[in-house]
């Protein structure tokens, strides 16, 4: 059962006397320094219910893999699949399923939404029948799997994914778990705009608290923590009554209302009170993150024999419908926006979220597993950014950067491609969380800066 | 905070306008020329710029950043009243063509440019620099606006030796005299706001005022001299606008209040011994040059949160199970 740590600095209630402006020490009382407020705009699409995205004459092309590590086509062209019917196996990485029932017309490189470059994919003729496939891989799940090795098999061929964003394969975060105590589950949903998980929470947290709680008696956990952002108050409320409901030993959590409260070192930081390396995973010491999304889908796989065939998607920003919808895998982005109908004013597309998203490539990409948003980019919503001046070296980014890093420092180092002055600036420790350059005054690009230089740090010896 | 600056010269305009009480409170004492020479130090540090831009090739849009602005408005604040013209655009040349574009533009200076176009003009030109200023402010507010232009136009400073009484000090007189409330408060309350717009670090003025006055104290002044001494010459002035330059002081909390102090206990030496009555041009310039070492040693103390061991300990790994 559920033990309660009572030695962790995050159970103390935080009184704030006096307002943040005029409080000289507020800041010393968070759970961890730095951060930055942003604006929401969460409230553009969560109003209505997660639709079902449904076009019965689609063509959709189903990316075998991220870009660096692909499945293996098993199926040929001209054959019939159902939906859920396994298309691409691999050892390694997690197997592909058919997003719909039916016709491989063909198998070909797509880009993808949200990563560069291109990727091998199936294309698939939808016939609009969407028909299921009952059992996969010649495996019968309506018994969950009873130890970690078995459930960790199965996320690899039920295709399970992080959702959160990197795209981490679940199977391998689940079979690198045996020892830990702890899991925490990431709701922040902490990048503006975004609001799949928040609508996922609200409207299925029994699912959510049911497939935690299973973790918690397979892995023998001591504790399951749900963080979320205290400006998602229905998901909160949705996931404690969800789990009075069920009798269930989880925990919902407010995390710090700062951008990125969802970050994984963060996470850890204000749930858990530990403290994770650069450089070092998250089961060294004893936790284990999943986001939500990621959590449902595994729920999905193991109680329903559901593969990860589909995923939710915020259309926000300058269109004329935002919402969020359940997308199969592999739909092509045009498609979503025919759907939600950008206005006249917009300028370009965002995938992914404001801060850690990037720009849509081309309008021919589809969505995959960590395709989390479209944004509709104008003059109101993410305008762009003004042109790069001097640096001044006003500090705020030292003052912003979770990490404790100094970015200005280190923008220095990326510019001279000094490779002992990234690693003496810790250029590793950075989570490419864009605070920095959110808050710069010279509205220097510093976290595109990292993330260009980051391949130099990795190549040097 | 919500209303700071979120732009350059958002930081740059919030400088200026927190500059204005100080400089109204000083107009208020000695006149319209405060606002002359204040004109003719923008002027100067504006083409000082333009030059500089022109020279490096670089498009004047960057005039837009609006950093000669408070580059001319401290320097007008910084020399004393009546400096003849060509010694202010000798300064503004100092601050903006040696110091800062000399090291490479906006934010590669490792001195401050003000201090510099001070230190430059006050070291080689001293005996042309006006003295006794602070004892004349009736008949400098006596003067027109034409008349204290052609006396800032002649080769060196035109006070009336009748009114430059008593001893003059080496640098600039308006600095070792002890100023009375309504000068240094229009200072004191610029700089809280920009401390409160987080456009400075308050922590760099408190540290350097509580430097000096310890300093003060330790070598032999009562507490009240000692606190006198925070009032006189242009400190309060400079702990808040001068010292806190983003661009020269360190890039920790640490490492700033080592800077002050250092800055605070060396303004102190110098005025106790040393050659020129007021030491903060070269106090502030010398902890600048020291704000490596600063930042190396603020490294070294203050470690990031996950280097740590934080609540790891509770974590026991134990076998896996099934």
């Amino acid at each position: 059962m559920l033990t309660v740590n009572s030695h962790s600095a995050t159970h103390k209630k935080r009184h704030n006397l006096l307002p943040d402006w005029i409080n000289p020490i507020h800041k010393l009382n968070r759970i961890w320094q730095g951060g930055v407020k942003l604006k929401d705009w969460k409230s553009l699409s969560n109003q209505t219910d997660i639709e079902k995205f449904k076009q019965p004459d689609a063509i959709l092309r189903i990316p075998l893999g991220d870009g660096r590590k692909m499945a293996s086509p098993c199926v040929t062209i001209g054959q019939y699949v159902l939906k859920g019917e396994v298309i691409g196996r691999s050892n390694q990485t997690p197997w592909v399923h058919a997003s719909t029932s039916g016709h491989v017309i063909a198998i070909e490189q797509t880009p993808l939404a949200d990563r560069p470059g291109k990727a091998e994919a199936v294309v698939l003729a939808a016939d609009g029948l969407d028909l299921p496939c009952l059992v996969n891989a010649g495996q019968s799940h309506h018994q969950p799997p009873g130890n970690l090795m078995e459930l960790a098999s199965l996320c690899q061929q039920m295709g399970l994914t992080g959702l959160g964003g990197a795209g981490f394969p679940v199977g391998l975060k689940l079979a690198g778990a045996g020892g830990i105590d702890t899991l925490l589950i990431n709701g922040a949903e902490c990048e503006p705009y975004l609001t799949c998980d928040d609508r996922l929470m609200r409207e299925r947290a029994e699912a959510i608290v049911h497939a935690g709680w299973y973790l918690q008696n397979l892995l023998q956990l001591e504790r399951v923590c749900i963080g979320i952002e205290p400006n998602k108050p229905a998901a909160i409320q949705a996931l404690r009554q969800a789990i009075r409901f069920l009798d269930a030993p989880l925990e919902v959590r407010k995390l710090p209302h700062r951008y990125p409260a969802g970050g994984q070192p963060l996470l850890i930081k204000s749930l858990s009170g530990r403290h994770q390396a650069p450089g070092t995973l998250p089961h060294e010491i004893g936790v284990m993150v999943m986001n939500v999304a990621s959590l449902y889908s595994l729920g999905q796989a193991v109680f329903h024999g559901l593969p990860l065939t589909s995923r939710i998607v915020t259309l926000s920003g300058a269109m004329e419908h935002p919402c969020n919808v359940e997308v199969p895998i592999g739909t092509p982005v045009s498609d979503l926006l025919n759907y939600a109908r950008p206005r006249l004013e917009t300028t370009g597309i965002q995938v992914g979220g404001p801060m850690m998203g990037r720009d849509l490539a081309s309008p021919d990409a589809v969505i995959t597993k960590t395709s989390g948003a479209l944004i509709a980019r104008s003059a109101k919503h993410l305008p762009p950014k003004p042109e790069a001046q001097d640096c001044i070296r006003c500090n705020r980014c030292v003052d912003t950067c979770p990490m404790s890093l100094r970015p200005l420092t280190l923008n220095e180092a990326c510019q001279t491609e000094d490779r002992q002055a990234l690693q003496q600036e810790q250029l590793s420790a950075c989570i490419e969380c864009g605070a920095c350059s959110e808050v710069c005054p010279s509205h220097i690009p510093l976290r595109d800066n990292f993330r260009n230089a980051k391949p130099l740090l990795a190549g040097g010896h | 905070m919500t209303l700071s600056p979120k732009t350059l010269p958002g930081i740059m305009c919030a400088v200026t306008l927190a500059l204005l009480p100080g400089s109204w409170q000083y107009a208020q004492h000695y006149g319209d020329l405060v606002w002359l020479q204040t004109g003719l130090c923008i002027s100067f540090a504006l083409l000082m710029e333009s030059l500089c831009l022109h020279l490096k090739r670089r498009s004047f849009s960057e005039l837009g950043n609006l950093s000669w602005l408070v580059c001319g408005l401290l320097l007008a604040r910084a020399l004393p009243l009546l400096t003849p013209a060509w010694l202010l655009a000798l300064a503004s040349m100092g601050a903006i063509m040696i110091a800062k574009y000399g090291c490479g533009g906006l934010g590669k200076n490792r001195l401050n440019p003000v201090l510099v176009g001070l230190g430059l003009v006050s070291l080689c030109f001293y005996q042309l620099l006006p003295a006794g200023i602070a004892a004349a402010a009736d008949w400098t507010r006596s003067l027109s606006i034409e008349q204290a232009l052609s006396l800032q136009l002649r080769f060196s400073a035109a006070v009336p030796a009748d009114m430059a009484s008593g001893a003059t000090s080496l640098v600039t007189d308006q600095l070792s005299q002890p100023m009375a409330m309504n000068q240094w408060s229009g200072y004191l309350f610029g700089g809280l706001a920009l401390a409160l717009l987080n456009v400075i670090r308050l922590e760099i003025p408190l540290m350097m005022l509580t430097s000096t006055l310890l300093t003060g104290i330790a070598l032999g002044l009562s507490p009240q001299e000692s606190l006198h001494n925070l009032t006189m010459g242009g400190m309060i002035f400079a702990a808040f606008f001068i010292a806190t330059d983003p661009v020269t002081s360190p890039d920790s909390r640490i490492g700033r209040l080592l800077f002050a102090a250092t800055a605070g206990a060396l303004t102190e030496l110098v005025r106790m011994y040393g050659l020129y009555a007021d030491g903060l041009c070269f106090a502030i310039l010398a902890a600048n040059l020291l704000v490596p070492q600063f930042d190396q040693l603020a490294r070294r103390l203050n470690q990031p949160w996950y280097r740590r061991a934080g609540n790891n300990h509770h974590f026991k790994p134990r076998r896996q199970p099934g």
